[in-house]
């Protein structure tokens, strides 16, 4: 076994003293790193055993740049990590997971059709010499080390077999298996319902105990109140806020039943200051250049939706848009919002609801009949929408098809024609328009998908995501695309995690949160602290978080 | 989409094919010979171009070889019955889109993917074929019919090719000019655009199967002209032959890529390694390894090609 051995004895009796700190599990000091530009400026931070550290920022913010140099899996240009007080130096995640300190990549390294024991141990298998395993001594070793996390579950079992949530601590266990140390989660509760995240709480609650150091990125403000020892706010590659919960207290050990109670679904008010929080996080109030003009107040619905449900997604959800309108989805990632876009447009079916585009009735039970309704679509995963080895014009006349080409004859000229003029006008350069779409950058691709639904007009377009992964040229063109097409007539639905996106483009936003809308921001409102706030608050009851689980 | 000239290589690799037999042998250049060789490509490339809209498409029929025979005997029946020519072709070619219908309805409809529904067809309709014919080929057919395979349009065009001919450019026609053969294209190149883009794809797919199976049922009527019979063991193995066709000439088996030129072009690369190792005396069993390895060198060579003009693509 390559684990080191944790400084204190694992248990439950074996808490830290409170009373003097014990050395930082993992230190940062003065970590910076560039690509294009520099995305981590002069990072200092300590982690420490037993501590629950949140990290917060928004999108850009540095996070997962952060975690993957603390991880291994990249090197900083300058500065330095302290193991347990001694510098090192991270060539690779494997010296990482030597080391002690080890990410959980949610279910991108689990094998689902292996038992859990198999997944557990996975490269780590008890062998009898010449390759051959010894599946008792497996099933052992899974048993224990499920015992010793306090996992109820069959090693025997298939992964494919166990729920999201029964997965997710799976993963962890796989993750403390390896690094008894230091354990990264990046967003572990986005797709858990209620009952899953006290599960997972009660988890992480008794590592933690256990003197194990934990890093948690997540925007759930009321989750962090009730397992976070600390919290860091990163901005622009700095960290501008840190603070340990229950004020001023150095040590996380100390108030750590506090928090153990907390995740047990007791109400607490723990000592987090979370407008602040929201306020570092958002950083100084730029101006925000509003792109779209506002909809003449006569101007009619053009999409309704009213009382659209989808189990464990959303439900009672009332929609208006407006023609010239483009109204905005903020929450948090697994609140619904991309569920609700599809939807929408058909990829999937609603289980009650009701929806209307110009007074008819618009509930598409297929994309096919909601491109036909008038409907258009842009995923969040641009791959999913193009083909890559079709030329741009190609691509986008994609939805456009019936227009030029019939059973028994396509028309080469009008297709051309079709093409040229929504390629033209959502900016794609001529010089792109007969290459293969694979060999388009990001920006061109998102621009390519904006004119398949000018060649295929659609009178409502729904955006997910719309400028993720583009330079800020392309991300200018795209909102010039949008209101362009707001001008027009159109409505446009945007999900989005980009809060300034939002501000930029959105008359309304709708703020969703477990799959309600829990607040509707109009005009100069649409702030990235009101959305925050709404999305994710402190304040929360045990009853809330019930309502959108099921066990 | 892939303009026949963009990939090269079947092209070359039958012109140099020809160029060294024809000075290797004697015989090659002899107008009984080449003629010998299209009549006995005919079959194979005929059910090449239905599986090239196929793969095309980015799905499999492995069932070809058992759907034309099942029917080539459909043919010989529907011939003793009106006893005539143009009954049978039309038999021929409605049962093997009703039997296209099958494999497409099992992989849209049963969700079965396109290898395993097939895998089964290919056992089901050869089956079917013995159990209709208790094993025995179906004679007592017009010889009018029988003659057709050594006959020719004004003495001159046989009417073996003039099928393969047809085929052909309704392939060719279907695929580059009309919408089917665009849909063809993206579904094979990304099925979920397809579905983002409101294209009905089961209802498309399902279609490929049906015009597939149309061209195989063409072959087995061509085949039980050739064999004046419908044989119930026709056509085994030549779902391989097919397939390698459609690679040969630049198809891929992830799909959006293909195209009819170059099936043909494949198909008649491996028709002339066939004849010109009859010609030069080489054994049949080296054939077969001829043959396999031309494959893989095809298909490896384009490959590499493609590799390099993506490099160069991604540059730009």
């Amino acid at each position: 076994m390559p684990i080191p051995p944790t400084d204190p004895a694992p248990g439950p009796a074996a808490a830290p003293a409170p009373a003097v700190a014990p050395p930082p599990a993992v230190a940062i000091e003065g970590i910076w790193k560039s690509f294009a530009a520099p995305v981590l400026r002069g990072v200092s931070a300590e982690f420490r055993p037993g501590e629950i550290h949140a990290l917060l920022g928004m999108n850009g913010a540095g996070k997962s740049t952060l975690m993957k140099i603390i991880a291994g899996a990249l090197q900083p240009d300058r500065g330095v990590l302290h193991v347990n007080g001694q510098p090192v130096r991270f060539r690779h995640p494997r010296e990482a997971l030597a080391a002690g300190v080890a990410m959980v990549y949610q279910e991108l390294d689990l094998a689902p059709h292996l038992t859990v024991a198999a997944n557990l141990l996975l490269g780590a298998e008890p062998g009898r010499g010449w390759g051959r395993l010894d599946a008792a001594a497996e099933r052992r070793a899974a048993r224990e080390l499920l015992d010793e996390c306090g996992i109820a579950l069959d090693p025997a079992r298939r992964l494919h077999d166990l729920r999201t949530g029964q997965r997710q601590l799976v993963a962890i266990a796989k993750g403390f298996h390896r690094a008894r140390r230091l354990l990264i989660l990046d967003e572990p509760t986005s797709a858990l319902n209620a009952a899953e995240v006290r599960t997972l709480f009660q988890l992480l609650e008794r590592l933690r105990r256990g003197g194990l150091g934990i890093i948690y990125i997540s925007h759930r403000f009321e989750e962090l109140a009730q397992i976070a020892g600390r919290v860091t706010v990163l901005r622009n590659g700095e960290i501008v806020f840190s603070a340990a919960a229950a004020a001023g207290s150095e040590t996380a050990g100390g108030d750590g039943s506090s928090v153990a109670s907390a995740s047990m679904g007791r109400q607490t008010a723990a000592g987090f200051d979370w407008p602040a929080i929201a306020a570092a996080m958002v950083g100084e109030k730029v101006a925000v250049t509003r792109h779209a003009a506002a909809p003449p107040a006569a101007a009619p619905v053009r999409y309704e939706l009213r009382g659209a449900a989808l189990r464990g997604q959303f439900s009672g959800l009332d929609l208006a848009i407006r023609a010239g309108e483009a109204v905005g989805l903020a929450g948090i990632a697994g609140d619904g919002r991309a569920t609700l876009a599809e939807c929408i447009f058909g990829l999937r079916r609603f289980d009650a609801g009701e929806a209307r585009l110009d007074g008819q009735p618009a509930l598409a039970r297929g994309s096919a009949e909601a491109v036909r309704q008038g409907l258009g679509f842009i995923p969040e995963d641009r791959a999913q929408a193009l083909c890559p080895q079709l030329p741009a014009t190609a691509n986008a006349t994609l939805a456009a098809v019936p227009a030029f080409a019939s059973w028994w004859r396509l028309r080469r000229r009008r297709e051309a024609a079709i093409a040229a003029d929504s390629l033209a006008a959502s900016g794609v350069e001529d010089r792109f328009w007969r290459l293969p779409s694979r060999s388009l950058s990001g920006g061109t691709q998102q621009k390519l998908l904006f004119a398949r639904w000018l060649a295929q007009p659609s009178r409502l377009l729904i955006l997910n995501e719309p400028t993720r992964g583009v330079d800020i040229r392309a991300r200018r063109d795209i909102q010039q695309q949008i209101a362009a097409r707001l001008r027009a007539g159109a409505a446009v639905l945007v999900v989005s995690s980009d809060l300034e996106e939002l501000m930029q483009l959105c008359h309304r936003v709708l703020v969703l949160r477990r799959g309600c809308v829990a607040q509707e921001l109009a005009g100069d409102a649409i702030t990235r602290e009101a959305m925050l706030l709404a999305a994710a608050p402190a304040e929360k009851t045990a009853g809330s978080a019930d309502a959108g689980g099921q066990p | 989409m892939s303009h026949w000239w963009k990939r090269l290589l079947p092209y070359t690799s039958l012109a140099l094919l020809f160029v060294v037999l024809a000075i290797s042998s004697p015989n090659f250049l002899r107008l009984e010979n080449l003629g010998a060789v299209l009549r006995q490509a005919t079959v194979v490339t005929i059910i090449a171009v239905g599986m090239t809209l196929v793969m095309i498409a980015g799905e499999i029929d492995l069932s070809v070889g058992s759907l034309a025979a099942l029917s080539g005997v459909y043919t010989a029946f529907a011939l003793q019955h009106w006893t005539s020519t143009a009954a049978g072709i039309a038999v021929g070619i409605a049962v093997g889109a009703l039997l296209g219908l099958i494999n497409g309805l099992l992989t849209t409809r049963f969700l079965v993917p396109s290898f395993i529904a097939t895998l089964g067809t290919m056992g089901i309709f050869r089956g079917w074929a013995l159990l209709v014919t208790h094993g025995v080929p179906v004679t007592n057919i017009p010889a009018a019919f029988g003659a057709l395979s050594d006959g020719a349009l004004f003495g001159v065009l046989p009417y073996p090719v003039l099928a393969l001919a047809i085929a052909a450019a309704v392939g060719y026609y279907l695929l580059d000019h009309t919408r089917l053969g665009r849909y063809c294209y993206a579904l094979g190149s990304n099925r979920s655009a397809c579905v983002q883009s409101g294209i009905p794809v089961r209802r498309y797919v399902l279609l490929i199967f049906v015009v597939a199976g149309a061209f195989t049922g063409l072959a087995g009527a061509v085949e039980t002209a050739r064999l004046i019979s419908g044989q119930p063991t026709a056509g085994i193995g030549l779902e391989l032959d097919a397939i390698a066709a459609v690679v040969i000439g630049g198809g891929t088996l992830t799909g959006g890529e293909g195209s009819i030129l170059g099936t043909i072009a494949g198909s008649f690369v491996m028709a002339l390694i066939h004849n010109g190792t009859d010609l030069l005396g080489i054994s049949p069993f080296v054939q077969e390894i001829i043959i396999g390895a031309v494959i893989v060198a095809v298909v490896g060579l384009d490959e590499l090609r493609r590799l390099r003009l993506r490099q160069t693509e991604a540059a730009l």
